[in-house]
């Protein structure tokens, strides 16, 4: 083999560097380790050896050039070049002549890899039965009669062109291999994965396949409706477990939202966040790096995501996708199995937005990711280094493992898909458009919840949720003409909006939402009146709206529903935030213990480090109209942890009771009331959008230190509950208690 | 075809037959309409022609009356058949033309094969489009590269697919059956092509092939005999070459995996030691792809990942006992170390008793040539190592089995 490249010979030093020793050799070097220890111990059995003594010369050269064989064997079938370090697995000694060896073999693993290997990989297939069709040409007549089917199609972008494609499409009794433009590969199904068949009715040629575990479901153009006919009946054949019939459209509930949840802290149930019963969820997580008391860091999304689709239902639902970013930030579709064969072309995009490099509140996020990051690798380093007590081992340096350093922040994201082939439905989400920065710790941003006529033809439905205030203004939903849909608000409230561009239809409430909030104070059947709040830019939105909008705003007769819709050419701006006083404030209550929580908790914490949830909020004083001038609230506190956490940052909202800034022990807090006021509150409650207001509190502490687990709903399982219902603490003591008796590190 | 040499000699013992030995040797004849099987001495041989459609069916093996030929027919001495491959022209049957004794395990002789050839089997009417003959060629020329390349080693005997404890605990009836129907699926290479070849009733041709490596060697020590054996099985699943295969798929499978058998017989006492060791891609979902040299590893988090790490683990306890060591050797700074998170992560979040999980940067641990650092990871697996079984046979029969393996990865495995 080494004869084929002596240009490459004289190069050697391009290729040798210390990542080309990566490989094959370290395994084999560690397995011919311990089979020697074995041997060691065989031979010992029988009284062959002492324990002590090393193996005769002659017998130890057979072992080592036995393993170094292996190794080379091995490495040439997997890389094409022989392994790295026989050198010392031959004879123990691993000198210069070895190292220059390892440089010929990279070389030659280099050039084998660009040269053979897609050509193996095929071979491979075929031999082990994995048919693979790349690079060949169509199959002609016989080919369907073959077992094998194959079609032609043609490239999604080139269809009008008329370009022509080689095979694209193919289904034996095992697999379905269909060939993947994008990356120019086949990608292959076992043909039990196969859930979702649909013959679209409105392109007579097209058909849709949808498989477990793939993302999107996949949609085939054949030459002509017929071939596509012969084509289903062909896969019912080999399919039988698919059911063959498309399903009529129908209307589809989208649950979109966001958490904000910096070292994967504690959450308030996420079931009370998580509205049950939608079709799709599409739910994103900002920040959840996750450190545990031992320094391990991991990007907590998948734990999101696994806990969103423990408390959603593994049987009744299916994860469509997830996405997930270096900072952190992940996001999650997930839909009814029954509906994951119909949905497709289901794109998560963030949005960014470009951060001025010296913009203080990013560099703090980016110094916390990075000091956390550093931490782990020195803390892993010295754990290495204690355990194998080498003094020469150096602290290595960590390298590229979280990718903040690029002035781009993730503002939220946009998601669309298509049902049954449809128009394509829009969503976008937007986080904190000001900052681009999690300001506080640990809340809920937005929730809106959706409902669309799958299946319209006269246009793409674009539906924005924007839960928090930013420059632009208070847009909650957007959605274009021909589009509709009811929006649900936070406050539960379902705002049904109907715009064919000529009529805007505020509808009422015919879904009696349950409320948010653990306490209503009147019920709900005397809610009956509605007043308007939107908040709109003079001018774009329908002169006739506006005014009976600001008529409202001016009645006199006190704090009244706030529901509304404008017009905005020819977009809509719904803002769906409230029904009637009590309610708002219901609702307004919901979101303040979501959203005071961190800021109640960051001003304990340099003394205590509390954690506290806002329980049995209620209204004890309410004046002026929408919005208040005054409101002040009276709930109860309970302490969740007392456990040191991490806050980077907490710099919003200013508070102006100033002695809760003095160091209170959490001793002091025991049985006590405090008032809590506050104004400024930018980072504002969601729907609300972004009034200035002073609120006013009263808390009552309930409890102070540890919690039990029972207290938090939980009942000793670490996923009885969402994890994020549990504080850091409790977790560190399930999780880790549970994993540790499993988990060792090289420790002495 | 060789004798064996001497040091390679079948041991004193004769073993209990584990299967129906398959046929040594015999000739391949192709004449213009079929290929006909002949065994020496027999009075039947064994036809395979292709009626042309190339459908399932159209394959025809029937027994006919060993033909007598005129002197133009030439015939080629083959040693095993693998199995047929359909390509899209015709079929080839895909034949052992050479082979190379390598030594014996338990007493039964093991071969290596030399050279494997396709031999294309007469279709009535070959009928194809320019793009039909363009296709076949490169599959053609693709499937001969990879049978240049690979390494199967075999044995009429018995099984190679099996590990010795594995063969301990085969059936009694397996010994009134061919090889192939008593055989591990993931070593046996050729089993898609072979099984339906065996299925008709004619396994007594087929070999089962393992690609990897099998040496022996004998040495003596204080005047006693003893054999000395590695075999490394390739997992056929989630076969694949280096940067294009990574990682676990879904159903649990990773790629490279490979399973090294190290066989320690003493001759003259009749004691046999096995000790299976495992290697395989870290079981994460993830991939490195690129142009550059050594592309970026990148580690794909989603929601299937436990699930398809769970699989693999507890795939690997079911075939080796519930004690499991993983020795992760990836450098846990630089390009991989996230790959190593991504690793122990799984661990962590696995419920799985009995999991021994090591990590040591390997390079760091031998910086600068220190390779004698190594011993120092020896001290820490060393207390794992003796509490692992291996498996035993002594002189009458007795049996111990290996409840433990280690699992050690680097980048590439």
């Amino acid at each position: 083999m080494r004869k084929s490249f002596p240009l490459l010979l004289l190069s050697v030093s391009i290729f040798f560097s210390p990542l080309t020793r990566s490989s094959l050799d370290r395994t084999n070097v560690v397995q011919a380790m311990l089979g020697k220890f074995v041997l060691h111990h065989q031979l010992y059995l029988n009284r062959l050896m002492d324990p002590g003594t090393a193996l005769p010369a002659d017998f130890l050269a057979d072992f080592n050039s036995m393993w170094t064989d292996n190794a080379d064997a091995i490495s040439l079938r997997y890389t094409g070049a022989s392994a790295m370090k026989t050198n010392f697995t031959r004879t123990g000694v691993h000198g210069l002549r070895g190292q220059l060896q390892d440089g010929v073999t990279a070389a030659e693993r280099f050039v084998g890899q660009m040269l053979r290997d897609p050509a193996k990989q095929d071979a491979i297939n075929l031999f082990v039965g994995k048919y693979c069709s790349r690079r060949i040409g169509g199959l002609g007549p016989n080919a369907a009669a073959d077992g094998i089917v194959r079609v032609k199609a043609y490239k999604k972008s080139t269809w009008k062109a008329g370009a022509e494609y080689p095979v694209a499409f193919e289904i034996n009794k095992r697999d379905v291999l269909i060939f993947d433009w994008d990356n120019q590969k086949v990608r292959v199904f076992p043909i039990e994965s196969l859930r979702y068949l649909n013959a679209s009715v409105e392109e007579g040629a097209v058909l849709t396949l949808g498989f477990d575990g793939c993302v999107n479901a996949k949609m085939l153009r054949f030459q002509n409706p017929v071939v596509r006919q012969k084509m289903m009946a062909r896969i019912l054949q080999l399919a039988p477990h698919v059911p063959a019939a498309a399903r009529e459209g129908a209307k589809l509930s989208v649950f979109v939202g966001s958490v904000n949840m910096m070292d994967c802290g504690a959450m308030r149930d996420m079931s009370t966040w998580i509205t049950p019963g939608c079709d799709i969820y599409v739910v994103s997580c900002a920040n959840a790096i996750f450190k545990s008391p031992d320094e391990f860091v991991f990007f907590g999304a998948q734990y999101f995501f696994y806990q969103v689709l423990s408390l959603l239902g593994p049987a009744l639902y299916e994860c469509c996708d997830t996405t997930e970013s270096a900072t952190g930030d992940g996001t999650l579709i997930v839909c009814r199995k029954e509906l994951r064969g119909r949905l497709s072309a289901i794109e998560v995009q963030a949005v960014t937005r470009t951060v001025k490099p010296n913009d203080p509140s990013f560099l703090k996020r980016v110094a916390y990711a990075s000091a956390a990051h550093r931490e782990v690798a020195r803390s892993k380093s010295q754990a290495r280094v204690d355990a194998l007590g080498s003094a020469n081992m150096r602290t290595p340096r960590r390298r590229g493992t979280v990718d903040i350093q690029k002035e781009v922040a993730q503002i939220g994201f946009t998601f669309s898909f298509s049902v049954d082939d449809g128009p394509l439905l829009h969503f976008a989400h937007l986080w904190d458009g000001a900052t681009a920065v999690p300001n506080t710790h640990k809340y809920d941003r937005v929730m809106a919840m959706g409902q669309f006529l799958a299946g319209e033809k006269d246009g793409e439905t674009m539906c924005v949720t924007q839960g928090e205030t930013n420059e632009e203004g208070k847009i909650v939903a957007v959605l274009t003409a021909g589009s509709r849909g009811d929006i649900t608000d936070l406050t539960g409230k379902a705002v049904r909006v109907d715009c064919d561009g000529s009529q805007v239809d505020i509808g009422k409430s015919d879904t009696e939402a349950a409320p948010k909030s653990p306490t209503t104070s009147r019920p709900s059947s005397q809610l009956e009146e509605e007043a308007v709040v939107a908040d709109m830019e003079p001018g774009v939105g329908s002169a006739d709206t506006l005014s009976k909008i600001q008529a409202s705003l001016q009645a006199e007769e006190g704090p009244q529903l706030k529901a509304g819709v404008v017009r905005v050419n020819s977009a809509v701006a719904v803002a769906a935030a409230a029904t009637l006083p009590s309610r708002a404030v219901t609702a307004l209550a919901a979101s303040f213990s979501l959203h005071t929580l961190p800021l109640l908790r960051a001003v304990v914490e340099p003394a205590g480090s509390v954690l506290w949830e806002l329980r049995d909020v209620k209204v004890a004083e309410w004046t002026g109209k929408w919005p208040p001038t005054k409101l002040r609230l009276e709930f109860n506190a309970v302490v969740l942890n007392d456990e040191p956490f991490l806050t980077p940052l907490c710099e919003n909202g200013v508070w102006a009771n100033k002695i809760l800034l003095s160091p209170w022990t959490v001793e002091h807090l025991q049985g006590k009331t405090i008032a809590v006021s506050l104004s400024g509150f930018a980072a504002s409650t969601s729907s609300f959008g972004g009034f200035l207001s002073t609120i006013t509190g009263t808390a009552s502490i309930l409890a102070v230190g540890r919690v039990p687990l029972n207290a938090l709903g939980c009942e000793g399982g670490a996923f009885r509950v969402p994890m994020f219902a549990v504080n850091q603490e409790v977790l560190s003591n399930v999780v880790y208690g549970w994993l540790s008796g499993s988990i060792l590190q090289v420790q002495k | 075809m060789e004798p064996a040499p001497a040091s390679l000699a079948a041991a004193p013992e004769s073993a209990r037959r584990l299967c129906m030995p398959s046929i040594g040797a015999f000739f391949l004849v192709a004449l213009a309409d079929r290929l006909v099987l002949q065994v020496p001495k027999e009075p039947t041989s064994l036809s395979i022609s292709d009626t042309g459609e190339l459908v399932n069916g159209s394959l025809r093996l029937e027994m006919i009356a060993t033909p007598v030929y005129g002197e133009t027919v030439t015939s080629r001495r083959v040693f095993g058949i693998l199995g047929i491959v359909r390509l899209s022209l015709c079929r080839h049957l895909v034949a052992v033309t050479d082979r190379e004794l390598c030594g014996t395990v338990s007493g039964k002789s093991v071969w290596k094969a030399t050279a494997v050839e396709t031999f294309p089997i007469p279709v009535a009417s070959t009928t194809g489009s320019a793009e039909q003959v363009k296709a076949h060629d490169a599959h053609l020329a693709n499937l001969k590269l990879f049978l240049r390349d690979a390494l199967f080693y075999f044995s009429y005997d018995f099984s190679l697919t099996l590990s010795q404890q594995l063969l301990e605990a085969l059936p009694q009836e397996s010994a009134t059956a061919y090889q192939w129907e008593h055989s591990e699926e993931r070593f046996f290479w050729n089993m898609s092509i072979a099984v339906p070849f065996c299925r008709a009733g004619f396994g007594r041709y087929v070999v089962a092939a393992i690609d990897g490596f099998f040496q022996s060697h004998v040495v003596s020590m204080q005047k006693s005999a003893l054999r000395l054996t590695l075999i490394s099985r390739r997992s056929r699943h989630r076969g694949g070459t280096r940067f294009l295969t990574r990682g676990v798929d879904p159903s649990g499978n990773v790629a490279n995996f490979v399973e090294t058998e190290q066989i320690l017989e003493l001759v003259d006492q009749g004691v046999l030691y096995s000790w299976v060791t495992v290697r395989g891609s870290i079981p994460v979902f993830w991939s490195q792809l690129g142009t550059e040299r050594i592309p970026r590893p990148v580690v794909h988090h989603t929601i299937f990942s436990a699930d398809a790490f769970r699989r693999h683990m507890s795939q690997l306890r079911e075939t080796y006992g519930s004690g499991l060591t993983l020795i992760n050797l990836i450098d846990q700074s630089g390009k991989e170390a996230h790959l190593g998170d991504a690793y122990e992560m799984a661990v962590r979040l696995y419920s799985g008793a009995d999991i021994r999980y090591v990590s040591v940067d390997f390079h760091e641990l031998t910086k600068g040539d220190r390779y004698d650092n190594l011993s120092q990871l020896m001290e820490v697996l060393a207390d794992d190592i003796t509490a692992e079984l291996w498996f035993s046979r002594t002189a009458v029969g007795r049996t111990s089995k290996q409840r433990a393996v280690a699992r050690v990865n680097c980048v590439d495995w």
